[in-house]
């Protein structure tokens, strides 16, 4: 270990803090933490009743093949849709700004009631904060998409049952196949929304402020949104968070087609690391005043 | 001392970032430059192997980019319909199962159009629409392959004359040369180019990426002249060469689908769903080609075409499929000859020129071509 290496252990904060047997008790009170918040209760409320609404409208008004929003039309034939157009449609404000403000609480809502210097003189690292406070958001999201899907599941069966489903090219899947096809879909949208709980855990390491965070995290998202409309950009939109966000359409092909997805996990993945590095420099030598 | 162990620990994500960013931009770099080293082919080596290209089968996924510098109007971005293929970029997918099993796909955001070959059947779908169509090959099409069209394959003679004999027919208009390999879908590749001599043209060149292994092109890019980025380029973004298996091929419409029977007779009236604009029917009859090889022109002439250029209605284009053109026409700039006066329409590649006599004249040629043509 080179000198200045000490130095940084000193000068960086407990994150050094003694070995101890890694538990799941933090992590669990976290999550406790994030369950029992009444705001947070009614977000998840808003976001399940969403699927509800769009089968109720769908099943009323029974709009013609090939009108309206893709994949409305379709969900007449089979319930599982409703998951995938609920979640489609959530994909693009929701659930990128449920994520923020979980996200964007983390640290910043600790610093803002000024427990987070109390959170860190229990021997706890600030390493091992970070890592439980990404824990909570990330089994905070999987629950929210979740919860999402299920409402949605159960809405459509219910409404519309469980015939073929049509794919984009035109084929029917069975109800196994496309109960599969629609379990990789939400497991990919959850992967992606990650990447927003990594990038909003960083961006929530910089201010004190939550809402601040939440909404900063969220401008960036409909930004990329905005950059990746433009086909002039083209050469910048592998480079946008958001731009995979929509590939898990190409498992309604047949047969199923996996590059985007591929490329969309990456991306994911890299801004999964990105942020999480960013968030944890920033913790990691910031003073902690509040 | 402290801000060294904060630089440090800052290097992490920046490293994170600078690392994902030349990949990123690798890619494309590796895309652009040359493939590995190929043995050494004449232009007239590769455009027999081109010729005698014999695939089996492949699927593959096609990237086409355009920036023909059209007006936004005149193109729509999202969709997965056919005439997307002019702006932006599309994305197909294509299999191959020899030369009566063929499908392809225009891939949209959750949107789909097919277009499936199996023996005598063809069908057509589109998931947008929820449309699909249905024709039978008359018995003489059924056995014919689609693949390699006739007007490349010629009539059967050895590779070497079929060569010299392409090479003859077209050096009198084109400069015909090599450039080097290149990598394209991870393949090395031979690169091709056709220039045409006539200056009358527009198009700067065509390159071709030739397979290395398969002779097949792999990559299609068509310049503009002093242009150094392609106005139009088709290319495989990832293919492989293996027999796709029946089930691609095998289309069966799903219930709730707009079926049309297309029957046997209207294979060459054209395919066009209802609504659409009966652009075929109309232009087909007052079409004609002028001059050959890179500027030739084709002039339409219809009463239609007037009605249209100034906002009137016209039988069969109605509603919100009627392309309101009047303003977008006025503001083209204008043009005299000895035959008249007209308006210019430029893009990247192809001019238009549209005279107030009715005569619409399309070619990838300069725009004092077509004035001259106009006058002919």
């Amino acid at each position: 270990m080179s000198a200045a290496d000490t130095v940084s252990t000193v000068d960086g904060g407990a994150d050094w803090a003694p070995r101890r047997r890694v538990g799941t008790r933090f992590l669990r009170s976290e999550m406790g933490l994030i369950a029992r918040r009444r705001r947070n209760q009614a977000a998840l409320a808003v976001l399940a009743a969403i699927p509800i609404i769009i089968a109720i409208v769908i099943a009323a008004t029974r709009p013609a093949p090939g009108s309206g929003p893709p994949l409305f039309a379709a969900m007449l034939d089979n319930g599982l849709i409703t998951v995938l157009a609920g979640l489609s449609i959530e994909l693009g404000l929701f659930l990128p700004l449920a994520v923020s403000v979980l996200a964007g609480d983390a640290i910043a809502g600790e610093a803002n009631t000024g427990t987070l210097r109390y959170l860190l003189t229990v021997p706890a690292g600030r390493v091992r904060l970070l890592a439980v406070k990404f824990g909570g958001v990330v089994v905070a999201t999987f629950v929210t998409v979740g919860v999402v899907a299920l409402t949605g599941g159960i809405m459509g069966i219910a409404l519309f049952g469980t015939g073929d489903m049509v794919t984009l090219s035109g084929t029917t899947l069975p109800f196994g196949e496309a109960l599969g096809r629609v379990a990789l879909a939400v497991v990919y949208i959850v992967l992606c929304l990650v990447a927003v709980a990594a990038i909003g855990l960083f961006v929530s390491t910089l201010t004190e402020q939550p809402i601040g965070a939440a909404v900063a995290m969220l401008m960036f998202i409909i930004l990329s949104q905005i950059l990746g409309a433009f086909s002039d950009l083209d050469w910048l939109h592998p480079f946008l968070i958001t731009n995979y966000w929509s590939a898990w359409g190409d498992l309604l092909r047949d047969p199923p087609a996996y590059d985007q997805m591929l490329l969309g996990l990456l991306s994911a993945g890299a801004w999964t690391a990105f942020g999480l590095s960013a968030a944890w420099a920033r913790l990691t030598t910031k003073d902690i005043t509040s | 001392m402290k801000n060294t162990a904060t630089l440090r620990r800052w290097a992490v994500p920046a490293a994170i970032g600078a690392a994902v960013i030349s990949v990123g931009v690798g890619a494309t770099l590796v895309q652009a430059g040359d493939g590995e080293s190929l043995p050494p082919k004449t232009a007239a080596q590769l455009l027999t192997d081109v010729q005698n290209a014999r695939i089996d089968g492949l699927s593959g996924t096609v990237v086409t980019r355009a920036s023909l510098g059209l007006p936004a109007g005149l193109t729509d971005g999202g969709g997965a319909q056919m005439s997307s293929l002019l702006s932006g970029s599309k994305t197909m997918r294509v299999w191959y199962g020899g030369p009566e099993r063929i499908r392809g796909a225009i891939l949209g955001t959750l949107g789909e159009s097919d277009f499936i070959r199996n023996g005598a059947d063809v069908w057509t779908w589109s998931s947008e629409e929820n449309t699909a169509t249905h024709t039978t090959l008359p018995a003489d099409y059924a056995d014919t392959a689609m693949w390699p069209p006739k007007a490349i394959a010629g009539e059967p003679i050895t590779p070497d004359e079929a060569a010299e004999s392409v090479l003859a027919a077209i050096s009198g208009t084109t400069e015909v040369a090599t450039d080097g390999t290149a990598e394209v879908a991870g393949r090395p590749a031979y690169e091709l180019v056709l220039k045409p001599k006539d200056p009358a043209s527009t198009i700067g060149e065509i390159r071709l990426a030739v397979d290395g292994e398969t002779s097949l092109p792999l990559r299609t890019q068509i310049f503009g002249k002093g242009q150094t980025d392609a106005a139009f380029e088709i290319a495989f973004a990832r293919v492989i060469f293996e027999t796709p298996p029946d089930e691609h091929f095998t289309f069966t419409p799903p219930q709730g689908v707009e079926m049309t029977e297309m029957g046997e007779q209207d294979w060459n009236s054209g395919t066009k769903d209802e609504g659409q604009p009966k652009d075929d029917g109309t232009k087909t009859e007052g079409l004609e080609v002028i001059g050959e090889g890179w500027t030739a022109v084709v002039e339409f002439t219809s009463a239609d075409i007037g009605k249209i250029l100034s906002g009137e209605p016209v039988e069969g284009v109605e509603g919100e499929n009627a392309p309101d053109v009047s303003a977008l026409v006025e503001s083209l700039p204008q043009v005299s000859g000895t035959w008249g006066s007209g308006r210019v329409f430029t893009s990247a590649l192809v001019n238009a020129l549209i005279t107030d006599d009715g005569r619409i004249l399309v070619g990838a040629v300069t725009t004092d071509k077509l004035v001259e043509v106009a006058g002919r």
